[in-house]
């Protein structure tokens, strides 16, 4: 060959582009830096544990869902795991009988036990502390030099489940000030800083430290399912996104547009959470770029929560427009520009919508004709929200108008406008509408005392900067607010019942409305001469099912001037029907009268039951069933007189007549009854395998193993795909368009 | 259609009663590795998947040779076994026999497990590690370690750092 293509030198099994970091890497200076100081890092340090960690993995064999995969990377690590892998020596003391049992052995007595004994079993001997670390798959990290010193990977290599959140923080866990927001909690070292807003950036980690036990946890854990961490970048992101293929959820707080360039490499991901701004803590600019970003890289996204994000219109249409399965949308807090409302309708599987603790929901949302509307939305969830402005709950609630379930909890500024706006979801949905007044009553009454709580509990900065007397105004403002709306409240329970009349359609209406008498266009006469035109246009097999027809329903002899009269086939002007006629198996004709030819020339009772008396060895009902009209009565008359027996089999759909020939009887010995009858049948699968295999006959089938599997795996068997109907609707294409007669039961039923 | 219906089911029944009338013939001869012979119902010690597979290879003819299980072990399990070959034993019974078959000190149990793990019989490991994970409960590592007489091999530092290590890890 002269020709010679260019093999690749090291062909990568990776399924993933190799060019991910690379893509970021090239474009990105500062990042180049970031990578080189990474790089030097593990030059200073003075052995890897890399190989312990393979042996480790290695000697897995209880790894839940697939082989470990070795870590490609070398990972820089600052200390040497002190104790070598117990697998391999423990003390050969002969009294110790638990050396005796295998590892396989001794873990499924650790797996019996609960969480709470973790801190005992490992600290009994190495050998029990390697056993009980496989077993550990979640993980709250509190600690980060655990994680930096590689014996978290060590002793925790099936981790499938990671909370790394609390340990990014260098302040003292036990100093007892703890600082917390319903999303966030760190605690404060007694000599923390005044300044609010810097606190919680001061005492996090450095941005290189976290990507850099990121990408430890990434190499030491590759079965990773769901990771939560703060103040990452995009490289620590990227190395979660490379090495660990299975990870489904992530929850990033502090989260900002670059770091989102990380998560677009995740692409099983399905649930994340992004914490952009939290008020009094930290503030971290999530907006449609990032978005866009995320929606482009992220496709198969199930649930996504924007906490404190800002971004407009355009970055929820792009999430709308690329993650398709996208069914559960949480807006916390959110610094949207005014009129992003609108972009929600491009969600068009969202079933579920939430709105929490949000100051606003959309001030200017554009015109109504704009705004669209989510077509599979199920459930509405406004919690903790200020809805005072009616514009924006207007708005709301014309995107939502499919929702069937509505829950208002703890919201402000509810009052009877409010409610009548959200008439317009009852237009489309019927069902629910009344209990979602009901809903919204109770809601409110019975979150009264909790209001003012609230304010404590959210804005823990507010409370430190305002004096105590702008808080005593609050909450007299609230009271207010409160005895109004317990006047609202009463006058809505007493116009329910008449909301819920309005609401009730009229079920004879319609119907009445819907059928106008169609319009008569032309004569009888001209619709007539239409008709014989189009059947005698037709195809020869279209016009021969016609004239067959007609034989077959009267079973008489027609000449052709008679069925040209009753079908208005012309067998006489047309040689090739006339032909296919005179050839017909079932057409027969005596060269002047056409008549219907049945399989067996029957006439009466009589005669079948001597046909099938011909054949004792049974004969297919579908072959006698065109005899003649009333055969299937007289058949059932036979067998109800014990002169035949209909019996199917598994052979054939139909029944199969035989002769019940009372010369032959058939004498079955009482034992043999009493055999046949005795024998239980087991009724479950499980039972006749285990008989199967008592008798040492292997069994093709493993029911439990099945069912086992459908259980673990939650995959409940699913309900078969339905048949589906053959009706003409708009879309279907027609084919066969020529043959009307094909049509012509499907006009029937509609 | 009464008829018709008996008519199309019989083959079933009919392979039942041949099945039913080969079973109870075979037994199998265990060897212990005291080289004590065992002979058993195919039906019992096909409970344990090891002989199982041996038996479906057909090397199990002569005797089958378990090196790995004593004489004393090997009664109690085929003991367990024989009683879980009756399936329409109800539970209670069952589960009462099972407490008390599992009622026995830890060097038996030891066995038990070993010679369970061995033979590949589900239940019985199930049960007996149930036995141990309940003695473990609760327990300090020290009185663990007493029970199951293992010697400690951490030095106090590495002690130390594993308490540590605990709870960052662990929340309590």
């Amino acid at each position: 060959m002269s020709f010679a293509p260019e093999k690749p030198e090291n062909p990568s099994p990776k399924k993933r582009p190799p060019s991910w970091s690379d893509l970021w890497l090239k474009n990105t200076k500062p990042l180049k830096h970031v990578i080189f100081t990474m790089q030097l890092q593990p030059l200073s340090s003075p052995i890897t544990p890399t190989t312990k960690n393979n042996n480790n993995n290695n000697n897995n064999n209880n790894k839940n869902t697939r082989s470990p995969k070795i870590p490609k990377t070398q990972i820089p690590i600052s200390s040497f795991p002190k104790f070598p892998n117990p697998n391999f020596y423990y003390p050969k003391s002969e009294s110790d009988p638990t050396r005796k049992l295998s590892d396989q052995t001794l873990l499924q007595i650790l797996s019996k036990l609960p969480d709470s004994n973790h801190n005992s079993i490992s600290l009994v001997c190495k050998r029990w502390l390697s056993l009980q670390g496989r077993l550990v798959r979640t993980l709250k990290l509190l600690s980060w030099h655990f994680l930096e010193s590689g014996r978290l990977v060590f002793r925790f290599p099936n981790l499938t489940h990671v909370d790394l959140v609390s340990g990014c923080f260098f302040s003292p866990r036990n100093s007892g000030i703890l600082l917390t927001n319903r999303v966030f909690s760190m605690h404060l070292g007694s000599g923390f800083s005044t300044k609010w807003n810097e606190l919680c950036e001061d005492s996090l980690f450095p941005v290189e430290v976290i990507d850099r036990g990121l990408k430890m946890l990434a190499c030491g854990c590759p079965n990773l399912r769901k990771v939560s961490v703060i103040g990452a970048s995009e490289l620590g992101v990227l190395s979660l996104a490379e090495e660990c293929m299975t990870l489904q959820e992530l929850e990033l707080h502090m989260c900002n547009d670059d770091v989102l360039r990380g998560i677009a490499a995740c692409t099983n991901l399905q649930v994340l959470r992004l914490v952009g701004n939290v008020d009094g803590f930290y503030g971290s600019l999530v907006s449609d770029i990032g978005l866009t970003i995320l929606a482009q890289g992220c496709k198969r996204l199930v649930k996504l929560e924007l906490y404190g994000c800002e971004g407009s219109f355009d970055g929820i249409k792009a999430i709308g427009q690329c993650c398709q399965m996208l069914e559960e949308l949480s807006i916390c807090d959110h610094r949207m520009d005014d009129g992003w409302l609108a972009g929600l309708s491009y969600c068009e599987n969202l079933k579920t919508l939430r709105f929490q603790s949000c100051k606003r929901i959309d001030p200017s949302p554009g015109p109504e004709d704009y705004l669209g509307c989510c077509p599979a939305l199920e459930r509405l969830h406004l919690h903790k929200c200020h809805l005072r402005d009616k514009k924006s709950v207007g708005a709301m609630f014309m995107v939502c108008g499919a929702v069937r379930e509505m829950v208002l909890q703890d919201c402000w500024g509810l009052d009877n406008d409010m409610f009548s706006l959200a008439s317009c979801c009852r237009l489309h949905s019927h069902p629910t509408t009344a209990r979602l007044s009901h809903k919204t009553t109770k809601k409110t009454t019975s979150s009264k005392s909790e209001k003012i709580s609230l304010v404590r509990k959210t804005e823990p900065s507010l409370l430190h900067r305002q004096p105590k007397m702008a808080l005593q105004e609050k909450l007299d403002r609230f009271k207010k607010q409160q005895e109004k709306c317990q006047s609202t409240l009463t006058s809505i329970a007493a116009s329910n019942k008449a909301t819920t009349h309005k609401s009730m359609p009229v079920p004879a209406a319609p119907s009445v409305a819907r059928a106008p008498a169609p319009a008569v266009k032309f004569s009888n006469d001209t619709e007539r001469l239409q008709h014989i035109n189009s059947i005698r246009k037709a195809p020869v097999g279209a016009q021969m099912k016609r004239v067959i027809n007609l034989l077959l329903e009267t079973r008489q002899a027609f000449t052709p001037e008679q069925i040209n009269e009753v079908t208005s086939v012309d067998i006489n002007a047309n040689k090739a029907v006339f032909d296919s006629l005179r050839n017909n198996l079932k057409v027969n004709y005596d060269g002047k009268r056409f008549s219907y030819k049945s399989k067996h020339d029957l006439r009466d009772k009589e005669q079948l039951l001597y046909l099938i008396r011909k054949f004792v060895w049974g004969i297919a009902v579908i072959d006698l069933k065109d005899a003649y009209p009333t055969v299937m009565e007289d058949l059932q008359a036979l067998k109800a007189a014990g002169q035949i027996w209909l019996l199917s089999n598994f052979d054939s759909q139909e029944d199969i007549a035989y002769p019940n020939d009372p010369r032959v009887p058939i004498k079955v010995d009482d034992d043999l009854k009493q055999l046949f009858l005795g024998i239980e049948l087991p009724r479950d699968m499980i039972d006749i395998e285990r008989d199967l295999q008592k008798n040492g006959m292997k069994p093709a089938t493993n029911t439990a193993q099945r069912r086992a599997s459908t259980e673990v795996q939650g995959m409940s068997s699913k309900p078969k795909p339905k048949k589906k109907k053959h009706e003409i609707t708009k879309r279907t294409k027609l084919t066969n368009a020529h043959l009307p007669e094909l049509f012509r039961h499907l006009d029937k039923k509609s | 259609a009464i008829q018709s219906s008996r008519f199309s089911c019989v083959g079933f029944p009919l392979a039942y009663i041949f099945l039913a009338c080969k079973k109870k013939s075979m037994a199998l001869k265990l060897k212990s590795s005291d080289n004590k012979i065992f002979e058993v119902e195919e039906l019992v010690a096909v409970q344990s998947e090891t002989i199982k597979s041996l038996v479906e290879d057909g090397c199990a003819n002569n005797v089958i040779p378990l090196p790995n299980v004593d004489s004393k072990t090997l009664e109690l399990v085929l003991d367990w076994c024989k009683n879980h070959v009756d399936v329409k034993l109800d539970e209670e019974k069952l589960k009462e026999y099972e407490d008390k078959f599992i009622e026995v000190d830890l060097a038996v149990l030891y066995d038990l497990l070993m010679a369970a793990n061995y033979l590949n019989i589900k239940d019985l490991l199930n049960r007996a590690s149930q036995k141990v994970a309940d003695m473990l409960k609760g327990k300090k590592p020290e009185q663990i370690r007493e029970t199951f007489n293992i010697v400690n091999d951490f030095s106090p530092e590495e002690e130390e750092e594993i308490r540590k290590e605990n709870l960052w890890a662990f929340e309590e």
